[in-house]
């Protein structure tokens, strides 16, 4: 039997978004990178709430670099000095990361992550949801927060491909200084992570090297 | 007065323009007289400022300046330049900065790589876009005018007072928050 993704048409309860949200508006201003594609939803959404919103656009960014961009670790690497270059002294506090950890071999998964601690801090926060079926969308969905515990997303393409299916063990294991916050498998077959920066970047990296 | 060093016509020819206004800028008939177009077979490099609507279907690099007014950049647009204005719309391609005071609008077959600061922002659903989103500054600068006493008599506008209407409004964006 084929396996479908079925879109919730009011959304799903995030626990990462609304652990995000809940932050908001205290301590001053956050800055939040979304790696997904740019809607005038998440736009209101974040700037309504005193954030700074970083839009990257990775997939379609990457898409457009070519394979060539893809073609091992240090390819990708360029593709993302490239690609998610901010002005000196960004600090994120939140990434949303969406889907697009589906869409990146465990390898570039690692480059990623590690090419974003520059740009955190500890506790950053990222929220990524990894699906747990075997066929996924040709695409990333489009996603949107609907309010400050909803997310919903739509499809943008019926095509599908192979799912890398990450394993949380391999998650951890590739994001350095990286830990789950919080952790749900949801009905419609994504598990939604919430990742935060537990540890000095600085030691984390003299630790890996 | 509008300024810009080169036109280049789209068979190749250059030719080196004297400064010249707005008002030289094309119009399109089916287009209200207030709307300044530079059409799609034209190139401007250098400053483009002035005190009416523009409309740009062609292509420029420089500096987009009409803080009063508001700016299209049409389906056949490419422009690489920094805009301030008071509402800018994309429907074809921009490499730069966009400064509105009111509204930043990029429709579907926009494409925006920079960073904006605006009151307002819409980003059509199947834009491209790749930059940060300041809305803070925008709504500061609103919301301290409309706490401003009654008694205080608004500043009359730039044309009634003397002063310049070139003046350009580009805050700095802040690298964090």
């Amino acid at each position: 039997m084929e396996e479908r993704i079925v879109t919730p048409p009011d959304g799903y309860a995030s626990p990462a978004l609304r652990e995000i949200v809940s932050r908001l508006g205290s301590s001053g201003r956050k800055v939040v990178l979304d790696l997904g594609r740019p809607s005038s939803e998440n736009v209101q959404f974040f700037s309504s709430r005193n954030c700074k919103l970083f839009i990257s656009d990775f997939f379609d960014c990457l898409s457009e670099e070519g394979a060539v961009a893809r073609q091992g670790r240090s390819a990708f690497k360029g593709a993302c000095s490239k690609l998610l270059s901010f002005p000196q002294g960004t600090t994120f506090d939140y990434i949303l990361a969406w889907d697009l950890l589906n869409y990146l071999s465990m390898s570039e998964v690692e480059v990623l992550t590690e090419h974003l601690l520059a740009y955190c801090t500890v506790g950053t926060r990222m929220m990524a949801l990894v699906s747990i079926y075997q066929r996924i969308p040709d695409e990333p969905f489009r996603f949107f927060a609907v309010d400050e515990e909803r997310v919903r997303y739509e499809s943008v393409t019926l095509a599908q491909r192979e799912s890398p299916r990450h394993k949380e063990s391999d998650l951890l294991h590739g994001m350095v200084c990286f830990e789950v916050e919080t952790s749900l498998l949801l009905r419609h077959g994504m598990r939604e992570y919430g990742f935060i920066v537990t540890e000095d970047i600085r030691r984390c990296a003299a630790a890996k090297a | 007065m509008s300024v810009w060093k080169r036109i280049e016509h789209d068979d190749g020819t250059d030719a080196v323009a004297p400064p010249v206004t707005s008002e030289g800028v094309g119009r399109l008939a089916s287009r209200p007289a207030t709307i300044a177009t530079i059409g799609p077979s034209i190139t401007i490099e250098g400053d483009v400022t002035g005190e009416e609507d523009l409309l740009i279907e062609g292509r420029v690099a420089g500096k987009v300046t009409l803080p009063k007014n508001n700016v299209t950049v049409g389906s056949q647009g490419r422009v690489r330049a920094q805009i301030t204005a008071s509402s800018i719309t994309v429907e074809g391609e921009v490499e730069g900065d966009l400064f509105a005071e009111e509204e930043v609008v990029i429709r579907p077959s926009g494409t925006v790589r920079g960073n904006i600061v605006a009151s307002r922002v819409s980003l059509e659903s199947g834009c491209r876009f790749k930059g940060s989103i300041d809305m803070e500054r925008a709504e500061t600068k609103e919301s301290a005018r409309a706490k401003r006493p009654q008694s205080v008599k608004e500043k009359a506008p730039a044309a009634d007072s003397g002063e310049s209407l070139l003046t350009p409004v580009q805050p700095a964006i802040s690298s964090t928050s």
